[in-house]
């Protein structure tokens, strides 16, 4: 097991965790009420610490050294955090459900957003089947809040935003901003798409290309 | 208000009386109003500024005047017959550069109703000349870079790519790799590697109509096309190096690569060549057989035309897209030689030379799209017949470069004259099924500009502005004189103020070659 402290960090940022400025970390302790975390907050927090690990149950080596106490706690949290959520691990993609966030997933149960949605679809013009087309709008809204929140999307200036073309007009310019962000997004996409394609034709050119010419062939015409 | 009169009468009419049935409707726009010829199913719609107006009017007058003379229908009477084919969806288009052509004008809009079992394709809606269209290729070179190289430039060029009438081209094609570029378009330059991968996504259709079937040409045609891949043709097709001389829309100019005025492109107009021209020829027979099985009845027998789902009209359809697919590989190879010119010129690969496709447009084609009429989509077989395809930002079939900005259209104007990049808009999309102009116009008929013009004369207009040239045949050359066309500025200004599209660039030339 790689115990470097690079490891460690690594795997709290999978887990959405702070690294820890201190020796430990107590927000995201499940066992403990707040109220009872205050022992792991003291300067000479060991004892406290040393309590917590024989609640887990935790295998002698766990108290040989801080980093290998911290290890063993982050293991334990990726197999809680694995159990707790099994189920959607285990289940195949499902491209709209699936990508949405919680915030925005069973959008249909709260009018009110099911009301924004409604206006959304109607704005972009989205054909309604059955409601299918709030569950894509959410979707798409919520791929879009997860990309714009987790990766680093290089925006064009504002003065040039300003400018771009939507597809309609609109006053709200909250939605102008929901649907300029959209539009990047897919383009960005589109155009990842479009270099993957062109290097497969450039792959496939390696093989196939010989271009030639003959210039005895040539006749100039009348 | 246009009065209902027999056929008989109709045909008697006074140029006043012509007069009455031509309605403006908006600054840049008048209809035509049913009863204007008979059996008329829509109105019929065009687009002309003021400048441009009287040249429409003009025809009409000349036609009321002497009506027999030569068969010669003007422009707004054609769109107007236009108007009467069975299955045509709201209205025939025209263009500001429309001008009489075979049976469809000349910068005719017309779309078809895919579910409608009536609905007709027609050769003349597509043209002769099957995908003709106009490509730009931009460089990294400046004016000033070229300047004092534009004669070995223009030289060069005509050294690479044959031009004229029975001109041959120099890529080695054999009747197998000739029915492969048929079907595959494109991606037969692709896969011989006459092209680059990026040239395909700055293509319409990307370059290839998928339902081609070379086995619906004839062997007549597929023998014109065997020699002819990788040359210019005659007429009004042409290469040119061009400067940029204005940009109207920094942002759109940017994503096609176009930084600073000044900067070089080159512009090849070119289509199918001969092969398109059989195709053409072939299906216009045909359908005169399908029409009397079918009982279509036309007011002009260059209408000819045929059912959708008929067999000569799905023959047609599919020998169409052939020849369009030919008229890309065209294109193509004639890319892949002037990028062997410039190198050849410069001592630079075309690469760091930068010479991309900025984008190539078809103005001759007939092509099944979905548009929204009256609020719902709609399978339409749109014509465009010397009209552009001119999609708006958004729209799925234009590539992700030019998602923002709409699709670019490239309007090339004559010799000596400017060129224009525009931009495809969502008025385009609502009134003219996403089409706008596609050049000048013609304003003279070819035997009238050989009349009138010295051709000696026409070459040391050029020379004297500055404007290397190289044509095969010198004496054609008046047919193609600036003063045979339109204005392409007030063209492309009409397009502009209706909205059917917006100006983005405007291009100069520096060199030419001609057939």
């Amino acid at each position: 097991m790689d115990c470097s402290d690079e490891a460690i960090d690594l795997r709290l940022s999978a887990l959405k965790c702070p690294i820890p400025e201190s020796p430990t970390e107590d927000v995201h302790i499940r066992r403990y009420p707040i109220e009872q975390r205050e022992p792991l907050r003291r300067k000479d927090y060991r004892s406290g610490l040393n309590a917590y690990l024989r609640l887990l149950n935790a295998p002698p080596n766990a108290y040989a050294s801080p980093k290998q106490t911290r290890n063993f706690l982050i293991e334990l949290a990726i197999n809680l955090q694995y159990r707790d959520n099994a189920t959607r691990y285990n289940t195949p993609f499902d491209p709209w459900q699936s990508r949405c966030l919680p915030v925005v997933r069973g959008v249909s149960n709260s009018e009110q957003v099911a009301r924004a949605l409604e206006e959304l679809r109607q704005v972009l013009q989205l054909t309604k089947v059955d409601g299918v087309s709030n569950a894509s709008v959410a979707a798409a809204a919520a791929d879009a809040i997860e990309v714009l929140t987790t990766e680093q999307v290089p925006l064009p200036p504002e003065s040039v935003i300003e400018k771009m073309a939507i597809g309609f007009d609109t006053q709200d310019a909250q939605l102008r901003n929901v649907v300029c962000a959209m539009r990047l997004l897919f383009v960005r996409r589109l155009r990842s798409l479009q270099d993957n394609v062109n290097t497969l034709i450039s792959g496939m050119q390696a093989i196939t290309a010989n271009p030639h010419t003959d210039s005895k062939l040539g006749k100039v015409g009348r | 208000m246009a009065t209902k009169v027999s056929s008989k009468r109709r045909l008697k009419r006074s140029y006043e009386e012509e007069l009455s049935f031509l309605r403006r409707t908006a600054p840049c726009q008048y209809q035509i109003d049913v009863g204007f010829v008979p059996n008329m199913r829509a109105p019929g719609t065009f687009f002309v500024n003021e400048k441009l107006a009287p040249l429409v009017k003009s025809e009409l007058q000349r036609f009321c005047e002497n009506e027999s003379a030569g068969g010669f229908i003007p422009a707004v009477k054609q769109i107007a017959n236009v108007s009467s084919l069975p299955g045509i969806v709201q209205s025939s288009i025209a263009m500001p550069d429309v001008h009489s052509g075979y049976g469809f004008a000349i910068g005719n809009v017309a779309a078809f109703d895919m579910n409608d079992d009536e609905a007709v394709v027609s050769p003349g809606g597509v043209g002769f000349d099957i995908n003709c269209g106009v490509r730009l290729i931009r460089t990294n070179l400046m004016e000033e870079d070229v300047d004092s190289l534009k004669e070995v430039l223009a030289q060069t060029l005509f050294d690479h790519i044959p031009v004229g009438v029975g001109s041959k081209g120099i890529i080695p094609t054999t009747m197998k790799s000739l029915e492969e570029a048929l079907e595959l378009g494109m991606d037969w330059s692709l896969r011989e590697g006459y092209a680059w991968p990026e040239d395909k996504e700055h293509c319409e259709e990307y370059g290839r109509m998928l339902q081609a079937d070379p086995t619906k040409v004839s062997s007549r045609a597929k023998k014109r096309g065997l020699t002819q891949l990788g040359t210019l043709g005659a007429g009004n097709h042409y290469a040119e190096i061009q400067v940029v001389d204005e940009i109207f829309d920094d942002i759109a100019a940017h994503k096609m690569g176009i930084g600073k005025v000044g900067q070089v492109v080159i512009m090849i107009h070119s289509g199918s060549r001969g092969l398109g021209h059989q195709v053409a020829t072939d299906a216009l027979q045909h359908m005169e057989k399908a029409m009397a099985r079918d009982r279509i009845k036309v007011n002009d027998r260059q209408l000819a035309c045929a059912r959708i789902s008929s067999r000569e009209g799905q023959d047609y359809l599919k020998a169409m897209a052939a020849a369009a697919n030919f008229a890309w590989v065209n294109r193509s190879s004639m890319t892949f030689l002037a990028r062997q010119a410039f190198a050849k010129v410069f001592e630079k690969t075309p690469a760091e030379l930068d010479m991309h496709v900025i984008y190539d447009v078809s103005h001759n084609i007939a092509k099944v799209e979905t548009h929204m009429i009256d609020g719902e989509t709609k399978q339409l077989l749109v014509h465009r017949k010397g009209a552009t395809r001119a999609f708006p930002p958004h729209h799925p079939l234009i590539p992700c470069d030019y998602q923002f900005t709409g699709q670019p259209v490239l309007v090339g104007g004559t010799m000596g004259t400017c060129s224009y990049v525009l931009l495809g808009t969502e008025r385009g999309m609502q009134k003219t099924f996403g089409s706008t102009c596609h050049g000048a116009g013609r304003a003279q008929s070819r035997s009238a500009c050989r009349r009138k013009l010295n051709y000696e004369e026409v070459l040391n207009n050029l020379k004297e502005k500055g404007i290397a040239i190289r044509v095969a045949s010198p004496k054609l050359v008046t047919e193609e004189a600036p003063e045979s066309y339109k204005d392409v500025s007030a063209v492309v200004d009409t397009c502009d103020e209706a909205g059917i599209s917006k100006k983005c660039v405007r291009l100069r030339p520096l060199a030419v070659i001609k057939g």
